[in-house]
């Protein structure tokens, strides 16, 4: 028992050494393009990122955070905004709640100038009170919750179209396909669930009934019931609004349970990757998708620079990111000073063309132009859709 | 092993421990005068695992009931008071005893039938139970669905609103104190003995006389309304909470804390909370590692309880 | 278009082949259980890791061989990789702590099942991995609108043949019979001269290697495989097991495609959204009034 208390301490104290290695160094993350750190300098404008870069989501937080960076580099080059240069300082949320409030009081205690980020709405929505309580400017990239802007703080826009666009841009696509009855899939997860019932509440609008709403938990086996369920509701055209990894199982399996309609998928799950998942079944899916960079005007130039920096592909919520920090630069320049309410004002009034299309606000600070596009599965390939 | 039994005799002394309580309670009083935001919230977060972690040894540490559910208890308390925040527009601390009453009568309702089965057939009841209340939270409009209750707004206390981080830093640490006062307060009344003769051996507690379902309910209502009193300040301090907050991970973490620490063992417990929530956050950024931290969690978990059995810091079998 | 007969007909034929993968994992759980009294929380982290064997095994040799012999092979590779993996857990993790308190053994496991989780999470970037090719096509026998397709029938006969020969084998041979009995007194067994340790390490590689059968058949009927899909199936098929009545072979089967029928005709009756707060409120019934579960003994708690 001796030795093993000892090796028990031993391991402890081991723990606890790296841990306050790790405390000192402050927990964060500083990159930036300038090259020159320090993030105490007057002289820079310091902009928090909250992503999440560890858990299930890890993937789709880098891959901001590194669209993030390439933006930042390249305007640091032609000489940064109002003569300063940008630095990022970036905190991890986990996707999760707890971990976003540490998140984001990290943030406000490295005193950012503002913030930007937000990948997962329930996590963006935890964080996002303290950023307001604080008078800070938080521009969200990829979460797009409805949920976000109910809660009516005037700091926080959401650069990415909101799933009531996606149900507008849905009701189109059936109607064009010719469908009148559609069947809705979530997965009960925040996004997914806000986007079945806009969906709910804007199909009717346009004449198509809502056939039925099902649930597919995530990690879930087999939905053979689900299938059965919907084929008994005599949908003609079904619309799956989670994420890739289920949506190709659900996919499949509707395919094999004999449903013969149209399938859409939400903008969860507009990876390539939903190409490779699905197989045979996935061929004439289409997806309501975010501004995919394949389909963007200087699409070409930008996963060139990409790649270059990175030496990685870009994934699907680069391009958002990236024009957020153009966003952020241009009301800056305009504002002509880093107050949060000028900068507030000036992105409340901008009207920037981006890669994801144009950026313009409502009063409600969401996006006033819709920046969902159509594209479908053929031949194994995404191709763009033009109703 | 003399000098070790020494140093252990010394510091059970009650001298001892009581210094060694205030000091520990200054220091942490303190800390906000000279650490920034972030740690304040590291620390807070700390205590809300201490105080989960009380509730839930009540139960699990004291009746030696298995609970795979707790997150229910505090998402009904977190649930009670956002509704009638943001629904009715209660004040806040007004909304406490309804958060109690609830607790109260649905761990009641849950508890008459199944207290009386197995260790492990209750493990699976109130793992159920959790998930009831976590997919009801789900589908229910009134809970706002699987966004949750948002913006929920913050409750004053004595006039100061209760906003910045270090405001919830304290009424966090002393709701701590308060827990860890009732915890030993149940210990060292006659119904915490009966608790822990229940907890060594029910059938002979049962044989002297001891109504141990009586007790059992008891232990695992005063647990739940715990609970639920932690999540009803969850509630107001997040000012947004979902069904998400409220899986089973949670459940799982929160019996982590006090196993971990030693069940029973009011002390160890609250070690358990602090070691479980501060793990992760002090890996948070390394490179590699951080990616990896639950992967060296789960490693030094199985360790420490191979090695600690007991857990890290047990009750003493006199 | 379906009438009513055929719904109930549909349903109860998906019921059964969900039922038959929680019925599959939940054998493993009740065999552990049965044995040293653990609820083995990382059972489904096994199934996933058997699921992801046998996929990344299929996707290196399904060029060079038949598609039948590729994946007879890639599921051998997972029934040996789960069992391995469930031996070194035991080993490691679990025989220590067997004369520890119960609860001390419960952490072990949620350790072993977060070690596994985490380990195949930071293994693949935390993406989803896919199977190539597959077999997507509706072919199958039906029966006005009642389809059953091939995939579903192979799947029911794959776990029907991998219950009957477990219950051939726990009932028919010394080592099924030495399983038995040191679930019913341990002590007696190392004084009988069993070698108890060896019997439950074989205890956990059986269990696992049924859960890697789920798993493996998983990833080839829907062919694709995350980290994280041994949770959902792990709680199901631990649900699975109590309604049974833990620690009861016949009773996990029964439990597993129990719950299978009941999330079945629950998605039917109240919409998927309210399947799972039906099943666990039948779940929590039975108990009630079945506390040993439906086919489980009444027995004295030994904690």
């Amino acid at each position: 028992m001796h030795e093993k208390l000892k090796k028990t301490l031993a391991l402890l104290l081991a723990a606890l050494a790296i841990a306050s290695f790790a405390a000192g160094c402050g927990g964060t993350n500083s990159g930036g393009g300038g090259g020159s750190g320090g993030s105490g300098d007057e002289e820079e404008i310091l902009i928090g990122v909250m992503v999440p870069t560890s858990g299930s989501e890890a993937y789709y937080g880098t891959d901001m955070y590194q669209s993030y960076m390439l933006a930042v580099e390249e305007i640091n080059k032609a000489g940064g905004v109002l003569g300063r240069k940008l630095t990022l300082l970036q905190a991890d949320d986990g996707c999760d709640s707890n971990i976003a409030t540490s998140a984001a009081e990290l943030l406000i205690s490295k005193n950012v100038d503002f913030v930007v980020g937000g990948y997962c709405s329930g996590a963006t929505v935890a964080a996002m009170q303290l950023y307001f309580d604080e008078d800070l400017l938080l521009l969200i990239s990829a979460a797009n919750s409805t949920g976000i802007t109910q809660l009516g703080l005037d700091t926080c826009f959401m650069l990415n179209s909101p799933g009531s666009h996606a149900a507008v841009t849905l009701a189109d696509l059936c109607k064009s396909v010719g469908s009148s009855k559609v069947a809705l899939i979530h997965n009960g997860d925040e996004y997914p669930q806000n986007l079945s019932k806009l969906c709910e509440d804007e199909l009717p609008k346009h004449g198509i009934e809502i056939a039925t709403v099902q649930v597919v938990d995530k990690g879930a086996s087999d939905v053979s019931s689900v299938v059965t369920a919907i084929r008994n509701a005599e949908a003609d055209f079904v619309y799956w609004c989670g994420y890739h990894a289920d949506g190709s199982n659900v996919i499949k399996q509707l395919r094999q349970g004999g449903y013969e309609g149209d399938i859409a998928v939400g903008d969860g799950s507009a990876s390539v990757e939903l190409i490779t998942a699905c197989g045979d079944a996935g061929e004439g899916v289409y997806v309501t998708s975010p501004p995919f960079v394949r389909f963007a005007e200087g699409g070409d130039r930008f996963v060139a620079d990409f790649k270059a920096m990175h030496n990685l592909e870009p994934g699907a919520y680069a391009t958002l990111a990236y024009d957020t920090i153009y966003v952020l630069k241009e009301a800056i320049e305009k504002a002509g000073t880093l107050d949060t309410g000028a900068v507030k004002d000036a992105v409340q009034n901008i009207n920037y063309k981006g890669l994801s299309g144009t950026i313009k606000f409502t009063p409600d600070r969401e996006l006033e132009i819709s920046n969902f596009i159509i594209i479908q599965i053929v031949d194994g390939d995404f191709q763009l859709v033009t109703i | 092993m003399k000098l070790r039994d020494r140093i252990s005799s010394w510091l059970e002394s009650k001298f001892i421990q009581a210094a060694a309580s205030a000091a520990l309670l200054a220091f942490m009083a303190l800390l906000p005068l000279f650490t920034d935001n972030y740690y304040q919230n590291i620390v807070w977060n700390a205590f809300f695992y201490m105080l989960l972690a009380l509730g839930l040894n009540i139960i699990v540490g004291y009746c030696g009931l298995c609970d795979l559910g707790y997150a229910s208890k505090f998402a009904i308390g977190a649930y009670t008071t956002g509704i009638l925040i943001k629904t009715y527009h209660w004040n806040f601390w007004a909304t406490l005893p309804v958060s109690i009453i609830i607790s109260i009568v649905s761990s009641v309702i849950i508890g008459l039938p199944t207290l009386k089965l197995r260790s492990d057939y209750l493990a699976i009841v109130t793992l159920g139970f959790a998930e009831i209340v976590r997919i009801t939270a789900r589908n229910l409009k009134i809970t706002g669905a699987a966004t949750g209750l948002i913006a929920i707004p913050r409750p004053t206390f004595f006039g100061i609103r209760l906003v910045k981080i270090t405001h919830w830093y304290y009424v966090f640490l002393i709701l701590v104190v308060i827990y860890i006062i009732i915890s030993f307060r149940i210990r060292n009344s006659r119904f915490g003995r009966a608790l822990a003769y229940i907890r060594e051996d029910e059938d002979a507690a049962e044989a002297m006389g001891v109504n141990t379902s009586l007790y059992k309910l008891y232990a695992y209502v005063l647990g739940a309304v715990l609970g639920g009193v932690t999540g009803s300040f969850y509630a107001v301090k997040m000012t947004s909470i979902s069904p998400g907050s409220f899986d089973f991970n949670q459940s799982v973490n929160v019996l982590l804390a006090v196993i971990l620490g030693g069940m029973g063992k009011v002390p160890g417990v609250v070690l358990g909370a602090a070691f479980f929530a501060l793990f992760p956050e002090f890996f948070r950024d390394i490179p590699v590692i951080g990616d990896m931290r639950m992967l060296f969690f789960g490693l030094l978990l199985i360790a420490v309880i191979i090695a600690k059995p007991q857990g890290l810091w047990p009750e003493r079998n006199k | 278009m379906f009438t009513f007969w055929e719904i109930v007909l549909q349903q109860f034929i998906n019921g059964l082949v969900l039922g038959s993968f929680y019925a599959l994992v939940a054998l493993g759980y009740s065999m552990v259980y049965g044995i040293i009294k653990l609820l083995n929380f990382a059972h489904g982290d096994i199934y996933m890791a058997g699921a992801f064997t046998c996929l990344s095994v299929y996707s290196l040799i399904s060029g060079y061989m038949p598609g039948w012999l590729g994946i007879s092979l890639a599921m051998l590779a997972a029934i040996l990789a789960s069992a391995i993996l469930g031996y070194i857990a035991q080993r490691v993790a679990y025989r220590p702590l067997l004369s520890a308190p119960r609860l001390s053994l419960l952490i072990s496991a949620i350790g072993v099942s977060l070690v596994i989780y985490n380990a195949v999470m930071v293994m693949t970037n935390s993406k989803a991995m896919f199977f190539p090719g597959g077999i997507n096509k509706s072919t199958g026998i039906s029966y006005g609108h009642v389809t059953i397709t091939y995939m579903q029938i192979s799947l029911l006969a794959a776990a029907f043949a991998a219950m009957a020969a477990l219950t051939v084998f726990i009932s028919r041979t010394k080592l099924g019979k030495a399983m038995r009995a040191i679930a019913i007194d341990t002590d007696a067994c190392y004084l009988m001269g069993i070698n108890v340790n060896a019997v439950i390490s074989f205890t956990f590689m059986l269990g696992s290697g049924l859960a890697a059968v789920a798993g493996g058949m998983y990833c080839v009927y829907y062919g694709n495989v995350q980290y994280s899909m041994g949770y959902l199936v792990g709680i199901k098929a631990f649900t699975s097991s109590v309604i049974g009545g833990i620690g009861s072979i016949p009773g996990a089967m029964l439990g597993g495609l129990l719950l299978g029928l009941l999330e079945a005709f629950g998605t039917q009756m109240l919409g998927s959204s309210w399947k799972d707060v039906f099943a666990f409120s039948l779940l929590i019934l039975i108990l009630a009034f079945k506390p040993n579960g439906l086919l489980g003994k009444p027995e004295v708690a030994r904690m």
